[in-house]
């Protein structure tokens, strides 16, 4: 579903990722970890066609990002860091806007929007305008613009950051539960994710992946600690 | 298409939101009735000519050339500075969709804006009787004069993510792309008597929108300065794109 093979991205002469290679099945959530500065997000920027790769490949359900973007773009839910909104507009607004980029018309448009303002806890917020919205809303409207059209892969950076312990909760929960059906690439900082959320987890520093497995097998190469092993594979910004 | 339609429409509706808006419209109409009607020796009522060449008309590439920067300072900008460029670039949309979809919603406030300013030609409709080939040739013209300085404004907006950066740099872009047409300037370099020079003045003139504009407003329709007008704005969006696109790689 998510096929990434020898991937390398450079910016100038430093590589950001570095002969990357993994892939993610149906059905599969995959946690990435990595401490700031990894490599996580640029990563993701090029699984998603924002970022072209330096070199390697990247394939979505069979369609190369690099050959066919659009198609493979259609293919994948997106929530990038930070989650930027058009804050001019009010929720609706925006949600209306991204399902007509996605295509959908008339009926079929509205029954998206409705589910996705359901399922991210949208309802008191619909047409308040972005720009007043609580960075808790501000994430989950954009995580609803990511599942608008239903997605078979969804990509999602750091989609717990800033949200209270409810909020996120409910966001490992919906993680959890839409994994049973699509590909889920997400990446996170917050180790006790990984056992939330994840039927896998890999661990990247400096561009390469240092640790893959499931959570447990994780943990016992960390003699029963997750940090333990996150510690001691990656290198320390401030040591750096 | 509908890529174009969806953005042409969140363009414009995000324009109309801002009260910013309606302050920039409110100045654009102050200025251009103020030059119109209160220009110190060029007063349109006193010179009880109901010809709007050189009343009305000759300020509009001046006015446009703050106003079309003005009007798209903000078009890739703020996608820059909010991250939204990374939300639309992951969307299935072309790069050259976003760009011209947001082209063409920068035009229609220009439009609109423009419509505002027949109260001109509505008051010298009532007291004379102006031509209507020149008047719909001049703001032919005025239309893509100020095309023209939105596509330059948004090609240097995908360079930076400050306003007033983009503001900055866009502004003396357009009022050197008048100037250098512009009559006096124009005098100098053909009465310079030197041949360089004056080849130069001729090379600037062919640059410049004046030329192009100063025919529309006479009521020429000429097919040379429409493919001008046209293939600027077309080579600045161009631009854009290849902009856009390489700075992401």
């Amino acid at each position: 579903m998510i096929d990434v093979k020898n991937l390398t991205k450079q910016f100038g002469h430093k590589a950001a990722v570095d002969d990357l290679s993994f892939s993610v099945e149906k059905g599969e959530v995959l946690g990435f970890l990595g401490p700031n500065g990894a490599g996580k997000s640029t990563t993701m920027r090029v699984i998603t066609g924002f970022l072209p790769a330096t070199a390697g490949s990247v394939e979505i359900c069979g369609i190369s990002v690099k050959e066919h973007p659009e198609d493979a773009k259609r293919k994948i839910g997106y929530l990038p860091e930070s989650a930027p909104l058009y804050d001019d507009m009010t929720v609706m607004g925006f949600l209306k806007f991204c399902a007509n980029i996605r295509g959908f018309k008339g009926v079929a448009r509205t029954q998206a929007i409705d589910r996705v303002i359901e399922t991210c806890f949208l309802q008191t917020v619909v047409r308040q305008s972005i720009d007043t919205l609580s960075k808790g809303y501000r994430h989950r409207t954009c995580l609803a613009q990511a599942l608008l059209h239903d997605p078979e892969v969804l990509v999602l950076d750091e989609p717990t950051d800033g949200l209270d312990p409810n909020q996120k909760h409910e966001v490992r929960k919906l993680i959890s539960d839409l994994g049973k059906e699509k590909t889920i690439i997400f990446s996170t900082h917050i180790l006790e994710e990984v056992d939330a959320s994840c039927t896998r987890a890999m661990i990247i520093d400096q561009g390469k992946i240092v640790a893959e497995g499931s959570p447990e097998s994780l943990r016992q190469a960390g003699d029963g600690s997750l940090t333990a092993l996150f510690r001691k594979l990656t290198t320390s910004e401030v040591a750096a | 298409m509908k890529n174009i339609w969806s953005i042409f429409c969140r363009e414009v509706s995000s324009f109309f939101t801002s009260p910013l808006a309606y302050v920039l419209i409110f100045i654009f109409l102050v200025a251009v009735n103020a030059l119109t009607f209160l220009w110190p020796g060029r007063e349109l009522i006193e010179s009880e000519q109901a010809a709007l060449k050189d009343y009305f008309f000759f300020y509009h590439p001046w006015v446009l050339a703050f106003y079309g920067p003005l009007l798209a300072m903000r078009t890739l900008s703020d996608e820059h500075r909010q991250g939204t460029i990374e939300l639309i670039s992951t969307m299935p949309v072309r790069t050259i969709e976003l760009v011209f979809g947001k082209f063409l919603g920068g035009f229609t406030v220009l439009f609109v804006s423009l419509l505002f300013t027949l109260s001109v030609v509505i008051t010298v409709s009532i007291l004379g009787n102006p031509d209507p080939g020149p008047l719909f040739a001049g703001y032919l013209g005025s239309l893509l004069v100020g095309g023209t300085f939105i596509a330059v404004t948004i090609a240097v907006s995908a360079l930076t993510r400050s306003q007033v950066i983009c503001v900055a740099v866009s502004i003396p872009i357009c009022l050197l792309l008048c100037l250098i047409g512009f009559d006096p300037v124009q005098n100098f370099f053909a009465d310079s008597g030197v041949n360089v020079l004056a080849a130069f003045g001729e090379l600037l003139a062919s640059i410049s929108v004046m030329p192009g504009f100063t025919d529309f407003s006479k009521g020429l329709v000429d097919i040379r300065y429409l493919f001008y007008f046209l293939s600027v704005i077309a080579l600045c969006l161009f631009i854009t794109n290849t902009v856009l696109q390489s700075k992401r790689a």
